[in-house]
């Protein structure tokens, strides 16, 4: 592993060397082991024949002496021997295996192994052992045994060796040297080429061709690669030439973009403008058609006209709702929803769920059950009017489809990942008419019902289940629903993490409450376009020592402003001539009025975050139908409360008492009697009829109509009646809903003793 | 290489044999038995007997000494007595007896030139001509060789034999 790391890290050069080196080494050992045993071979070979050859000529010379018995002769012929290096001894036996006669050159060695061993030929210490026949005619006459020393042979063999070696080591280094220049050759193109490559890399210009030194295989190399640099420089050209044009494309995409983002802003912008218009020009108009179709419902005595007119009131004030619950679902989506995170406490919120919804199910004879898990901590942080929301249109729903059974609200907890936190479980169950598997997925979805229902058999905008989902997520918890058809249906919402509050203190802001705005003696500018709108503030400061000046429109504002130079002005925003937005810029403009605060009036949502967001000049503003509390509490914000006494700590029972028992909210009423009819006869039957179906559209309805009455007959205490009742429909706070609508009936009879006492003043 | 050395051991081999004649303690017809074995003939006989014959009257002594030889070369010893070299025949071998020393002159006119290997038994045999000739001296048998008449002869003796023979 190392070798191979190291071998990868070094250069050609070195690395041609090594390889050569080695090579050669292993080719030479290989050639000089296999010479080794050649030459051995060829060495012993030879010495064999000699050998051989000599003891033929002994053979042939000694087999007379032997025959003959003449050893003397016989010993000169053996000592012939002496010119042949090798040989060391030799031993003539008869042919009774009798020595006979023998030689020796070296007198230490000893014949004894030719008669131990029976083997023609053999080797012991460097000694070679050969034993032969001597044969003449075909007829054995002895033996001749001859001891060779193999020192000679090896001198041989190595002298052979040595200079095999020599050979070896000189044609290495020759191949050495050879392939050395070869590779040379080979590897300094390869540099070159490396090193041109380095170039472009670095300095990426490709117009840059290396020199062909030769005409072989790296001169073709030189050759692709120069032709390979042709076309990448041709490439680039045209990359280039692309990458203009897409840049070029880029920009006239972007700015077709911009233009459609420009073009989509302006739609959104519009599409909020139409929100806003709508939300202002059919409210206002539709308060007006329904309470004049309420009452002209008592002027008619034709059944069909009657009904006629219902069908009229019904449709103003499903188009009302369903107004407000695109602009409550353009908000959402829009993502300028502000949720208003409170204390509050958690048996108490419930409760009063159930008191308005126990009566609702009980009237349509079903079992409502209530579980709440008693470990809940006693108060969380939560935006409940929005909380409320949800659960009363999940609620709302399930009391609306459910003919027979029970309706249960359960509220549990989960775990939180922190310790001060809790994971609020809400369930509503009921056992309705359910909803088909196919229509459950789109149940969430905006304007979306089970196709089955026909909306007039339920009504509904489609839209409440698709505002809940979106609060719920807002306030970040999930609303799930299992269902079956004909079975009923579980609806599931979990607020995650939601914070435990330290102090169980019920917080909810109680706003000044007060039937008289008594500011004092200052002058109070009111501009609108709508009368009524004037004369609905104004009637607020009845009886006071605040002037009130009224304006039509933004130029009248200035005029009046800069002639009665008022302590607070109430700016319409939507006017002919000039709107509440140039005649505020031009009132802050000029110097002597600049510090006269303005509150801006507005009917629409849109504009309140206009107001909000844009960097207008108003100091703050007020939500139509303006509520007498509101406007105190901002007049008090901005003039500061030197000229206003609030009657602090007045719990709601307190409020309504003090309503019945103020007689003063019962003067002054222009044609009493007129309005006691209407308010007996048909706003009577709405009263009741919006107790039936106990909805909180119906009861915002109501509200608004008694508002309109009471404006139009300066009936104040009626006025209070239906600020109070908006309010507690606008908080969803359903106790209150009940409290100030019981009201109603107990101040129609507080009415009508007034009336009748003055009617016996007249008489007497 | 081979050729060489074999040359070479030759001469070296036979620079060292001197022609010194030499005592022989061996039984006579023993030596002749190896005598014969040592002898070349240029001629092949086409006969399936070696034929050795005996002038004078020792043919007794040396068919007895046959009878332990019985085979030279592959063949049978036949000996046979004449009386006259003209009978000699087919015959490789003749062994003139002492009793024939007088007319072994004669006899060796007649057949020097052939391919017949004669041999003598008496001291002066060899100088007459015999191309072997062994005697007795102090019960020392002597064997001398007449290298004239060997190379007269068709027959070719083995060298060495000259290097143990006294050499006439």
């Amino acid at each position: 592993m190392m070798i191979k790391k190291f071998y990868s890290s070094i250069a050609i050069k070195k690395k041609n060397l090594i390889t050569i080196f080695i090579s050669i080494s292993i080719a030479g050992v290989i050639i000089l082991v296999g010479l080794f045993f050649m030459i051995h071979k060829s060495i012993q070979k030879n010495l064999n024949e000699r050998l051989d050859t000599f003891i033929n000529v002994v053979g042939s010379n000694i087999s007379l002496f032997i025959d003959f018995d003449s050893k003397e002769e016989a010993y000169e012929v053996i000592s012939s021997a002496e010119t042949i290096e090798e040989i060391s001894a030799i031993l003539i036996l008869n042919n009774d295996g009798e020595k006979f006669v023998s030689y020796f050159r070296n007198d230490t060695l000893d014949f004894e192994p030719f008669f131990v061993k029976d083997k023609p030929a053999f080797v012991i210490d460097d000694n070679y052992y050969i034993r032969k026949d001597i044969i003449y005619k075909e007829t054995k006459i002895g033996t001749i045994c001859i001891i060779a020393d193999t020192e000679m042979m090896s001198k041989e063999l190595n002298g052979y060796l040595r200079y095999t070696l020599i050979v070896l080591l000189l044609a290495a280094l020759f191949s050495m040297l050879a392939s050395y220049k070869l590779s040379l050759n080979i590897i300094k193109p390869i540099v070159e080429l490396s090193e041109t490559v380095k170039k472009i890399s670095r300095d990426h210009n490709y117009s840059v061709r290396i020199q062909k030194h030769l005409n072989d295989e790296i001169g073709e190399l030189y050759d692709n690669f120069n032709k390979m640099l042709d076309e990448i420089q041709q490439k680039n050209s045209e990359i280039q030439r692309f990458n203009e044009v897409l840049e070029r494309k880029v920009i006239e995409r972007t700015k077709e973009l911009e233009s459609a983002k420009r073009l989509a802003e302006n739609t959104s912008r519009s599409k909020s403008e139409l929100l806003a218009n709508m939300s202002h020009e059919i409210r206002t108009p539709m308060n007006a058609v329904l309470g004049f179709s309420e009452l002209l419902s008592n002027q008619l005595v034709n059944e069909t006209h009657k009904s006629y007119l219902e069908a009229i009131i019904t449709s103003g004030k499903n188009l009302l709702v369903l107004i407000d619950d695109i602009l409550d679902l353009s908000k959402i989506e829009a993502g300028r929803f502000k949720f208003n995170y409170i204390t509050t406490n958690l048996k108490q919120f419930f409760n009063e769920i159930n008191q308005i919804f126990e009566t609702k199910v009980r009237q349509k004879k079903l079992n409502y059950i209530f579980e709440f898990d008693e470990t809940l901590p006693k108060a969380l942080v939560i935006d409940e009017v929005r909380v409320r929301q949800v659960i009363y249109n999940i609620l709302g729903n399930a009391v609306k489809f459910t003919e027979s059974g029970y309706i249960k609200l359960s509220v549990n907890k989960e775990t939180a990942t922190e310790s001060n936190q809790i994971t609020l479980k809400i369930q509503v169950e009921d056992t309705g008419i359910g909803i088909k598997k196919s229509a459950q997925d789109k149940i969430f979805e905006p304007f979306r019902q089970d196709d089955e229902l026909q909306i007039k058999d339920y009504g509904g905008t489609g839209l409440g289940l698709s505002i809940s989902k979106r609060l719920v997520e807002g306030m970040n918890g999930i609303i799930y629903m299992t269902s079956k058809k004909f079975v009923g249906t579980t609806f599931t919402i979990v607020f995650k993490d939601i914070p435990i509050a330290t102090s169980d203190m019920q917080t909810r802001t109680k706003l000044i409450k007060k039937n008289d705005l008594d500011f004092g003696n200052i002058k109070v500018l009111i501009v609108d376009d709508v009368a009524s709108n004037r004369i609905l503030i104004k009637a607020y400061f009845t009886g006071t020592e605040t002037e009130v000046i009224q304006a039509i429109d933004g130029l009248d504002a200035i005029e009046k402003a800069k002639e009665h130079m008022p302590d607070i002005i109430f700016m319409d925003l939507r006017m002919p001539r000039l709107d509440g937005y140039e005649a505020t810029k031009k009132i802050k403009a000029d110097s002597q009025l600049s510090k006269i605060p303005i509150i801006a009036l507005t009917a629409s949502v849109q504009e309140n975050d206009d107001i909000l967001n844009t960097k207008t000049q108003f100091d703050g503003y007020l939500i139509k139908p303006i509520q007498k509390e509101i406007l105190a509490a901002e007049m008090v914000r901005l003039l500061g409360n030197q000229f206003y006494k609030p009657i602090e700590n007045v719990d709601a029972e307190d409020e309504d008492y003090h309503l019945l028992k103020d007689d003063s909210a019962f003067k002054d009423i222009e044609e009493p009697n007129t309005l006691l009819m209407k308010l007996e006869n048909n706003v009577c039957n709405l009263w009741q009829l919006t107790k039936k179906k106990n909805f909180i559209d119906d009861y915002k309805s109501f509200a608004e109509i008694i508002g309109e009455l009471a404006v139009e007959h300066k009936f104040k205490a009626l006025q209070i009646l239906s600020e109070e009742l908006l309010k507690s429909v606008n908080n969803f706070d359903i106790i209150k809903i009940n409290d100030n609508f019981e009201l109603y009936p107990l101040l129609i009879n507080k009415l009508k003793e007034i009336l009748n006492k003055d009617e016996e003043k007249t008489t007497r | 290489m081979k050729i060489v050395i074999k040359i070479l051991s030759i001469l070296i081999i036979s620079l060292l044999i001197q022609s010194s004649g030499k005592n022989l303690t061996q039984n006579k017809d023993d030596l002749i038995a190896k005598v014969i074995k040592y002898t070349r003939w240029s001629e092949k006989r086409n006969t399936s007997h070696f034929e050795v014959c005996v002038i004078g009257n020792s043919f007794e002594y040396y068919k007895k000494c046959c009878k332990n030889i019985k085979y030279i070369d592959g063949r049978k010893i036949v000996v046979r007595q004449i009386k006259d070299v003209n009978e000699l025949k087919s015959a490789q071998v003749l062994i003139i007896s002492e009793s024939e020393f007088d007319k072994i002159e004669l006899i060796i006119e007649k057949i020097k030139k052939k391919d017949v290997l004669t041999i003598g038994e008496a001291k002066g045999m060899a100088e007459k001509g015999a191309i072997l000739n062994f005697y007795s001296v102090n019960n020392e048998l002597i064997m001398e060789i007449n290298e004239k008449y060997e190379r007269i002869s068709k027959i070719d003796l083995h060298p060495n034999l000259f290097r143990i023979a006294k050499v006439i």
